[in-house]
């Protein structure tokens, strides 16, 4: 990993079109900003990781809870 | 017709207009790079992308507009539609991956942060990542309709 270090105002550049400044710092928490073009997809890290958590939960949906569901939903309509 | 194993419904048969290329995979499951999209039945708004690859591999998913009370447009960045070739996405057909809990299938929820998005055009498909915090990642899905 490239490690740089940089104050309040400076920024780095990736490629020649993504510019990411640290906007502000407070105690352990900084505030970067992104110029990218909109092609450019930008995400936090954490929802990335919830996304891939969750499908790795949906990947363990089974067939026969899909048809106990179908049962449930049958019977809230005949009620 | 080419044979299929599947989690659901064992070995079938499928056409090959069901089957949709993801080039990156979904999050999680990037070697799966072909699902083939399979209806649950003609009752029921449940459909299965099922991975050719491994028989065991395979996602509940759900039209968002079938159970979402109000209306669902995913923001999602230019890139992943230039990935599977969409001008926009209305060219693309939009499922929400569904998790049900094992024993306890009324508490099911639809993730609305990571769609899928299919383009109809040329059947590929992409996970994409929603920039609207109010789509999350697990929505009840009987709360919506009302359940």
């Amino acid at each position: 990993m490239l490690i740089l270090t940089r104050k309040v105002n400076d920024s780095i550049m990736i490629d020649d079109n993504i510019e990411i400044v640290v906007v502000d710092i407070k105690g352990d928490q900084v505030k970067l900003g992104i110029k990218a073009p909109k092609n450019i997809s930008v995400h936090r890290t954490e929802v990335f990781l919830e996304i891939q958590n969750q499908n790795i939960k949906a990947a363990e949906s089974s067939p026969e809870s899909l048809k106990n569901l179908k049962d449930l939903l049958n019977k809230k309509k005949n009620k | 017709m080419p044979e299929l194993a599947t989690k659901a419904f064992g070995n079938i048969s499928v056409e090959p207009e069901q089957i949709i290329d993801f080039p990156e995979g979904i999050f999680g499951f990037n070697d799966h790079v072909k699902f083939a999209l399979i209806e649950e039945g003609e009752d029921t708004p449940f459909k299965w992308l099922q991975s050719t690859m491994d028989r065991e591999i395979a996602f509940i998913v759900i039209q968002p507009e079938l159970f979402m009370k109000n209306s669902y447009v995913p923001e999602i960045p230019k890139s992943d539609l230039k990935l599977i070739s969409a001008e926009s996405i209305d060219d693309c057909i939009i499922l929400s991956i569904v998790t049900i809990p094992e024993n306890n299938p009324e508490k099911m929820t639809a993730n609305l942060q990571g769609p899928i998005l299919l383009n109809k055009k040329n059947k590929k498909g992409r996970q994409s990542i929603s920039n609207n915090e109010n789509h999350l990642v697990r929505v009840p899905i009987l709360e919506q309709i009302g359940g």
